[in-house]
């Protein structure tokens, strides 16, 4: 049990403290709801340069990380397509210096040429390390547009192209900072050995002054579940063949994410799920496969992925995935499975709550989902699944089109 | 409130630094512990000389380590993984240059349900025909991927070059998989995975069942083998390059001796380094990654190896600033050497490196692995806390000597890959 205190304050921030005595580390987490999603399909790839410039100096402060280097902290960030997360390490002593350098960054950002420039090339260049300088690396590029015709998970967090990148001008930062960087749009978490009543003066202090921002009321297009197949090969230099095949699923807060989720985990999570011991082990059509779900907020996509072993074609593969997920729509997975999968979730819970600054996340992961006890509770969601919602989710995606990416290898 | 100036900051004053002392011996094993009741998990690590560097032929330590979860005692592959998978727990080997481990994650309520096949997966693996098999069958696929990625091929360049003939020196090609056989597993298991040799960590919750389960389980064990000789050792001074066609992307390793944890100079030598190249806001960072913008990343660490320590600069750079990047590399330590380091940036990397410290003693989990690393490099119990006094009272003459004594530019060993070189060598 996590227990923890929720705020708001006037200007629309929300803390969240957790009491962690057994650190001397203190973390402070700050959830921006905002991220790929959230862009103009003609300028992608934004939040994501957008989280690089919250390094490059802020209003009072030039440089975020050297203050809080001095002060024995590390930080980083991470965009996806809904959300774009900062967090800070540090002794807990020096907490006021985490807030310090955040709350200035929420008032206003500095917004340098320079530092636009820069972060352009080195997203840049993240972009090709990532995903074109690697073997598979453009997968999500191209499974993307097929799987989401209308909504804007259709592009990846890094961008549509480099092009886009290479085009953000500093109006467009401004224009974004102003829309999203704003206490009403933030979760701040703090997890660490220190009262709440002096987090929250301390919150006060830093935060209290920044404007609220406009209420944002986003919504996102529905994606019209397909009936028709679709695919797509790329011919490349690769070693080995691969096939990717992708549903749509439902959204995060439906009660079929948790069934869909322990589909995945029966036909594909580690080494004694289907996938993995009849096509891997028994039938030798792949040397590797594994199935998930990508756990968007809205609709996410349940994938599974395999790579082919030599001379086995594409046809074949897709059959011998089909015919695992046809299996499951026919009966239902033994009651073993089934505990076997649930089990998996209680302990990866507790791994997740071994360390501060997980949890701080975590809190404020689910209170953008609506709730921050849900950090307590969601295993309930899953140990409510029966073999038969399991089976029933199976029968569905047989009847949804799937969207089938195909590496093949060039000369062969 | 004025906004412009920095909260006042303390510097961190001890550490909480785990017993290096023997909870008990189990069959002469020492196993050490970090014990939290309140944690719901545990983790047992059991730490074998059965690395890299003793192997006889090429990947024969990597193959060993995976296909200890192959088959072990009555066992087979499918029950381990049906088994491990049930209760959601993690059974894991790893294999380094010098250590070798096999580890199991799992709430300490199931420990008695998965000791049995952890203590035979350790003892008495199986090593199935036609599980080694169906092993290398994948494992050659997927090192035949990493062989297209310039970063993996620049590691096995620079290991050539910089490793010798040492026992360090990574040699592998995916064929070589082809040259182990199923007795090779079995005889460098048997003469490497000696518990005589073995170190046991537990940390986590219900520490004192999980001894006296490991003491029920776990059978006395014959003889202890000497680990290999580090062999010549002479790094070559040289650039290689080695030419991968279409990359969009340079690869860049730059290597040169370090010194151990023991040497007096070593608390100089790592802040030095951590200056140059050890975290964000370092100079190499800063000068290629946040001014230039050649790369995503670019760093300087210390290995340190059981008979060897050395430092490598590794990056990922845009194939048009390969040259470039070079030559801020040199740039850097040459300034390293030539200019003494401003005071306020020595105080940061300071106080950096000390909350980074008491970050790696933050948690049973991490406090163990630091316990490991103790014990393999022969630190004693005070050495954390006297480093981090020797690291606070470091001078800008402390670091212009260690730079002039050991980092230079001369000596550096460098691999490239990536399009455009031809192959030397």
């Amino acid at each position: 049990m996590i227990e923890y205190e929720r705020f708001v304050l006037e200007n629309g921030l929300t803390l969240i403290v957790h009491k962690d005595k057994n650190t001397p580390i203190v973390s402070v987490n700050t959830l921006y709801k905002v991220g790929a999603r959230d862009e103009s399909p003609d300028k992608t790839g934004f939040a994501h340069l957008f989280e690089h410039l919250m390094f490059s100096g802020s209003k009072n402060v030039v440089d975020f990380d050297a203050p809080l280097q001095r002060a024995g902290g590390q930080n980083n960030a991470f965009t996806n397509n809904d959300f774009t997360n900062y967090y800070v390490t540090l002794p807990k002593e020096n907490l006021d210096t985490a807030l310090w350098l955040e709350s200035d960054r929420m008032l206003e950002l500095g917004f340098s040429p320079e530092g636009l420039e820069v972060q352009r090339k080195v997203v840049i260049e993240e972009f090709t390390q990532r995903y074109l300088n690697q073997p598979y690396g453009d997968l999500w590029l191209t499974l993307r547009p097929m799987a989401y015709k209308v909504h804007p998970y259709q592009w990846a967090t890094i961008g549509k192209s480099i092009a886009h990148i290479e085009e953000a001008t500093m109006d467009d930062v401004k224009n974004f900072y102003n829309r999203y960087y704003s206490p009403s749009n933030a979760i701040l978490t703090i997890a660490g050995n220190v009262d709440s009543d002096f987090i929250l003066d301390r919150v006060n202090h830093w935060y209290g002054d920044i404007p609220s921002g406009n209420g944002l009321d986003a919504s996102y297009p529905t994606e019209a579940i397909k009936t028709v197949d679709e695919c797509e090969v790329l011919t490349r230099d690769v070693p080995q063949g691969a096939i990717y095949m992708a549903w749509l699923m439902s959204d995060r807060r439906d009660d079929d994410y948790y069934k869909f989720d322990l589909l995945s985990d029966v036909l594909g999570n580690g080494k004694s799920s289907r996938l993995y011991r009849r096509l891997v082990v028994e039938k030798e059509i792949f040397t590797q496969i594994s199935a998930y779900i990508t756990g968007s907020i809205d609709q996410g996509l349940l994938v599974v992925s395999g790579m082919l072993s030599e001379g086995i074609d594409h046809s074949e593969a897709r059959g011998a995935i089909l015919d695992q997920m046809a299996q499951l729509a026919a009966e239902p997975p033994t009651e073993r499975e089934l505990t076997k999968v649930k089990n998996k979730v209680l302990a990866q819970k507790a791994l997740s709550e071994t360390g501060a600054l997980s949890k701080a996340m975590n809190l404020s992961y689910y209170e953008m989902l609506g709730d921050a006890s849900a950090i307590n509770s969601f295993q309930n969601k899953y140990l409510k699944v029966s073999a038969e919602d399991v089976q029933s989710m199976a029968k569905e995606l047989m009847e949804r089109g799937v969207n089938e990416l195909r590496y093949e290898k060039r000369n062969g | 409130m004025d906004r412009t100036i920095a909260p006042a900051i303390e510097k961190v004053k001890e550490l909480s630094v785990p017993s290096q002392e023997p909870r008990d011996y189990i069959n002469g094993t020492p196993v050490f512990v970090v014990e939290d009741e309140a944690e719901e998990l545990i983790k047992i690590e059991v730490v074998f000389p059965a690395g890299s560097g003793e192997e006889i032929k090429p990947l024969l330590a990597t193959a060993t380590s995976s296909m200890l979860t192959e088959g072990a005692g009555e066992y087979s592959a499918k029950q381990i993984s049906e088994l491990k998978d049930y209760y959601g727990a993690k059974i894991q080997t790893g294999v380094g240059k010098d250590l070798a481990s096999v580890t199991l994650v799992c709430l300490k309520s199931n420990l008695e349900e998965l000791i049995t096949i952890f203590t035979a997966i350790i003892q008495d693996p199986t090593f199935p025909e036609k599980e080694f098999e169906s092993y290398k069958r994948r494992t050659k696929a997927s090192l035949k991927v990493n062989l297209e990625k310039v970063e993996i091929i620049c590691r096995l360049v620079f290991s050539k070059l910089f490793f010798g003939d040492s026992k360090y020196a990574e040699r592998f090609a995916p064929d070589d998989f082809d040259k182990i056989e199923r007795t090779d597993l079995e005889v460098f298991h048997r003469e490497n995975y000696r518990l005589n040799d073995a170190r046991i960590f537990i940390s986590g919750g219900n520490v004192e069942k999980a001894i006296a389960l490991l003491k029920q389980n776990l059978k006395p064990d014959k003889g202890s083998v000497l680990p290999k000789e580090l062999g010549a050792f002479s790094p070559k001074l040289k650039t290689n390059f080695m030419r991968k066609d279409g990359a969009l992307q340079s690869a860049i390793r730059a290597g040169f001796p370090a010194i151990s944890r023991h040497n007096e100079d070593y608390p100089a030598f790592y802040i030095a380094n951590t200056i140059l190249g050890g975290y964000f806001g370092s100079r190499l960072m800063q000068n290629i990654r946040e001014d230039k913008g050649y790369t995503y990343g670019i760093g300087s660490s210390i290995n340190q190896l059981k008979d060897l320590a050395y430092v490598v600069i590794s990056t990922q750079v845009g194939a048009k600033h390969t040259d470039a990047t070079l030559k801020e590399i040199h740039y850097e330590v040459n300034r390293l050497r030539n200019e003494s380091v401003p005071v306020e940036e020595l105080e940061l990397v300071k106080n950096y490196t000390a909350g980074g410290l008491l970050r790696s003693f933050d948690g049973t989990f991490s406090q163990a692995s630091l316990l490991n690393t103790m014990l393999m490099h022969g630190l004693s119990q005070s050495y954390y806390e006297q480093f981090l006094k020797k690291i606070y009272a470091i001078s800008p003459a402390d670091i212009l000597m260690v730079a002039q004594k050991y980092f230079d530019p001369e000596k550096f060993t460098i691999a490239i890959v990536g399009e455009g070189f031809s192959d030397n060598d």
